[in-house]
């Protein structure tokens, strides 16, 4: 509750800054705000609150992956914030994150749909404008474009959605729901299309196939801090929201809708990554190979209690960090806007900055699964996790789409550590000691992470 | 302290390497090597004075909410395969001392991969096993992919997602096992949980850990990475691959195929011996057909290690002992047998064997030593090819006679092929112009010589080493059942 105060009033005062004449010192009120958040969670971390009359509940859960996503917005500012704050509209962009960030904490500490609504609507719109912001790019202007009337579908869609399960149950109350589907067996359909038509706006929130179409046109277009925001950030906040639903309404697996979500992971872990394999664009590949990091995070909401919950938690922050330091390179080596990138591009990229080379590896072995980085740890918990609940298929699809994917970040890999770079696209690009200490920070910590991976399953514990 | 030093000294000089000053390098890595061949020889010391040595075993909590421990031990066993590691560290460090560029990157990468394989051999942990046995397959990636040959992209990529395949369904076995169990992943609650198992879930994950194993040995048909990666390698690449990662294969059917899944294993037996001798011959056949230098090498090297594959796969004492011998006597003839052939190819500057004639007029003193070698590879005695070789046909013929006759087709074979390479290449007329290898290639050729016939009058040597362990070995797994 703290945090979403917080991040409303930075936002808040981020638009009134112009006019009162602090603009200057916005961007460092947005970090010692974002610091804040976290230090207000180590202080309340296993308190048990609730507000707005029961509607938002703070509980283990939440306050992990607030927590989590507080640290991840700090590493993303750490990274991408200077990038933005040589921008002419430096404070709009940081009232929009704030609010974004509003939406976020309420989707992960919602107890009502109503709750869920308007905190999915509150991280969405700004994000719409956010994805946008490039105003003269017209790839920019695309994907806004895309992204909005797909989005707003999906709100239509998860709306319609709560209001048949409000029709069948009569509460919008999660634990009024739960309590009423343990009692109540036989539903009227209602409550079945509603549910459905929820997993599919959830689905299209985490680009999830069969609702991915929008993930590689907005990831291509938008702006590269933007990218990496809604790549990390928001997928983390609809796959955790989504976890939380079937958490507090079924209090594990979710029965007969868990068919619909294990072949919604499956499918997107083989075919994503297939899709992946056959990309061009380092954006688009990053895009795809998202797509299939949410069918395994899918999985956890599958599996879901606090097995799933750990594993969840450690798989967002891994892949969060991953994708960081993955997109931090591309920043620096995508100068052109309008150039279409091709991976072969990426040729002589070692020869001439190594450093650059050597954190796009460590990312994509990560984001890979190659001991002892992160990633590798963060898929061992979740296919454990699908073992433990007898979904042999769902860690088949897994292994079969991680060998997939290895394909296509080896090629990757292969590209940069060619040698005669023939085509002098990739010039050496002088990186000063901040771009050095951050790639050497994230790099680390997901090196940490992978050789200590119990820092943060200590985090959740029901 | 010592495995830990063994395994954790190489990873950390892997990083202090990159900052060493470029012209040094060489001589300060060969400076490490010799203190891991010191510190190996001090556990063997260590070994041979008590076997349960506090300093052979290591561990401490590591993952404790999965119950993954950093266990490493050593064992009788696996001494002898961490003392040919260090061994050969030195050797692998040392040829082609000026030929390559960015030395230091290439050594920073061999010392990563030497730590990761100790760990291999020492875990005595089903995750930390995992975790080295993929931890080794970057550097070795990163070494073929920067200093290989013109087809390197595409062959890498083939070996990569190959050994990954096999990799991942290992995981996917090992994660099973590990829940099967209670809640710990070490090897002796693995072959627990193992062998309670039913003979149907045995079966799944055996084929799961086989994979893996197959792969990385490799038995036909898993093989198909294997001779084209040899050749496309930079010389270290394939020294390292075909000398020590080969063995990672075996080492896993040893310590952790077929203990964890005996039921399978008893009603596999006789077709996985009978799969080893048919990648002995079928390996054996294809290399009499090999006109490039390094393929017929590869080919060779294939044969061997499918024989030691189909040694271990007897289960008895005999069969491993032949192996484990084979094992470390086949990584220093394999050794040298490479860099005879990496000599030859920079000499003459073509790879194909049937283009050369009559090498031993232009170097009288290498061509002797290569016959040294051949002779090894065929298994003469005398070598230390042949005690190997010898007990493991022993105990394929009590095992089945019919088995040990085709299994002894590719010794015969391989005497066919390795000596009409040898004629072919060293006799004849000669068209060259070059003179005889310098001092210091003959110095390294006269340690793998030496090697060979000392390994070859004493193969106790090494058996002496590992009696005990593998008398344990077998006692304890027998009673586990």
């Amino acid at each position: 509750m703290l945090q979403l105060m917080i991040f409303g009033g930075i936002g808040l005062l981020a638009m009134v800054s112009e006019v009162l004449g602090f603009s200057r010192i916005m961007s460092l009120l947005f970090r010692i705000g974002t610091l804040i958040c976290i230090g207000s969670l180590f202080i309340n971390y296993g308190l048990h609150l609730t507000w707005f009359g029961n509607m938002m509940v703070e509980d283990r859960f939440s306050q992990a992956f607030i927590l989590t996503t507080c640290l991840m917005l700090a590493t993303w500012t750490f990274g991408f914030g200077r990038k933005i704050g040589e921008d002419e509209f430096r404070n709009d962009y940081i009232a929009l994150f704030s609010f974004s960030m509003v939406g976020g904490v309420m989707m992960l500490s919602y107890t009502n749909l109503v709750m869920l609504f308007l905190g999915l609507e509150i991280l969405s719109i700004p994000l719409y404008v956010l994805v946008g912001s490039k105003k003269r790019n017209l790839k920019s202007n695309e994907s806004a474009f895309k992204y909005f009337l797909m989005g707003a579908f999906a709100s239509g869609v998860m709306l319609f959605g709560i209001a048949f399960l409000y029709g069948a149950t009569g509460t919008f109350d999660l634990h009024q729901m739960s309590t009423l589907t343990i009692t109540v067996l036989d539903y009227p359909v209602f409550f079945k299309i509603g549910m459905i038509l929820l997993i599919f706006a959830f689905a299209f929130k985490m680009a999830v196939i069969p609702f991915h179409f929008w993930a590689p046109d907005v990831y291509e277009g938008a702006p590269n801090p933007m990218t990496v925001y809604m790549a990390s950030l928001v997928k983390t906040f609809a796959v955790a929201s989504a976890f939380r639903f079937f958490l507090l309404v079924f209090g594990g697996e979710a029965g007969e809708y868990s068919i619909l979500l294990i072949v919604m992971s499956a499918v997107s872990m083989l075919v994503g990554n297939v899709l992946g394999a056959v990309q061009d664009n380092p954006k688009r590949l990053l895009a795809y190979s998202g797509i299939g990091h949410a069918g395994f995070m899918l999985i956890s909401i599958i599996v879901n209690g606090e097995i799933g919950a750990n594993a969840l938690l450690y798989y967002s922050v891994v892949y969060s960090l991953a994708l960081f330091l993955a997109f931090f390179v591309l920043d620096k080596v995508l100068i052109h806007d309008d150039f279409y990138w091709s991976i072969g591009d990426f040729k002589g990229l070692a020869k001439r900055n190594p450093w650059l080379a050597l954190s796009m590896t460590v990312a994509l072995l990560s984001m890979a699964g190659i001991p002892p980085l992160g990633g590798f740890f963060a898929k061992l918990f979740i296919l454990k996790a699908a073992f433990e609940h007898q979904h042999g298929i769902l860690v088949f699809a897994g292994l079969t789409g991680s060998l997939i994917a290895m394909y296509y970040y080896l090629k990757f890999i292969i590209s940069m550590y060619s040698r005669n770079p023939d085509s002098d696209v990739v010039p050496y690009l002088p990186l000063n000691y901040w771009d050095k200490m951050v790639m050497g920070f994230i790099g680390t910590t997901l090196l940490i992470l992978g050789l200590f991976p119990d820092l943060i399953s200590v985090l959740i514990r029901f | 302290m010592l495995t830990n030093t063994l395994i954790l000294f190489p990873l950390i000089f892997a990083l202090i390497i990159r900052a060493v000053p470029r012209n040094i390098v060489w001589s300060v890595s060969l400076g490490a090597s010799l203190f891991q061949f010191t510190v190996t020889s001090l556990a063997f010391y260590n070994f041979l004075d008590s076997p349960e040595h506090p300093g052979l075993k290591n561990s401490f909590q590591w993952i404790q909410s999965i119950g993954a421990n950093w266990d490493v031990a050593l064992d009788g066993m696996s001494l002898i395969m961490v003392g040919l590691i260090s061994l050969l560290l030195p050797l692998v460090l040392v040829v082609r001392k000026n030929a390559i560029a960015e030395t230091h990157n290439l050594h920073s990468l061999i010392w990563w991969m030497t730590g990761a394989m100790v760990g291999v051999f020492t875990a005595t942990d089903g995750l930390l096993f995992y975790t080295f046995w993929e931890f080794s397959l970057i550097p070795i990636y990163f070494i073929c992919l920067k200093w290989g040959d013109v087809d390197r992209v595409k062959t890498t990529l083939k070996f990569f997602l190959y050994t990954l395949a096999g990799s991942l369904s290992m995981l996917a076995a090992l994660i099973y096992l590990y829940l099967q169990g209670d809640g710990s992943w070490s090897i002796q609650h693995l072959y627990q949980a193992g062998a309670s198992l039913s003979a149907m879930e045995q079966q799944l994950i055996f084929v799961g850990l086989f994979l893996a194993f197959a792969i990385k040995i490799p038995i036909v048909p898993f093989h198909g990475w294997q001779p084209d990666t040899y050749q496309s390698a930079p010389l270290q690449g394939t020294l390292l691959l075909s000398t020590l990662m080969g063995k990672m294969g075996l080492w896993g059917i040893i310590k952790w195929l077929i203990p964890m899944t005996p039921i399978a294993f008893g009603l596999y037996q006789n077709g996985l011996i009978v799969l080893c001798v048919i990648s002995v011959v079928y390996a054996s056949v294809i290399a009499l057909q090999q006109t490039e230098i390094k393929r017929l090498f590869a080919w060779a090297s294939m044969a061997h290690v499918s024989l030691m594959a189909a040694g271990i796969f007897v289960w008895q004492n005999g069969g491993l002992e032949g192996s484990l011998q084979q094992m470390f006597n086949h990584g220093v003839i394999t050794l040298a047998l490479f860099y005879c052939g990496s000599v030859i190819t920079t000499k003459t500057g073509v790879t194909q064997i049937f283009s050369m004639s009559g090498l031993r007029n232009n170097m009288p003193s290498f061509s002797g030593f290569f016959l040294w070698i051949v002779m090894a590879s065929i298994a003469l005695p005398l070598t230390s090819g042949f005690p190997g070789e010898f007990i493991i046909l022993s105990t394929l013929y009590q095992y089945n006679p019919m088995i040990a006759a085709f299994a002894g087709l590719g010794t015969i074979l391989g005497a066919v092929y390795m000596l009409r390479a040898y004629h072919q290449m060293m006799h004849g007329p000669s068209t060259y112009t070059f003179h005889d290898i310098h001092q210091n290639n003959k110095a390294l050729l006269a340690v793998g010589s030496v090697l060979i016939l000392v390994l070859g009058l004493f193969p106790n040597l090494l058996s002496w080493v590992y009696d005990g362990s593998i008398g344990n070995f077998f006692l304890q797994f027998s009673s586990n059942q």
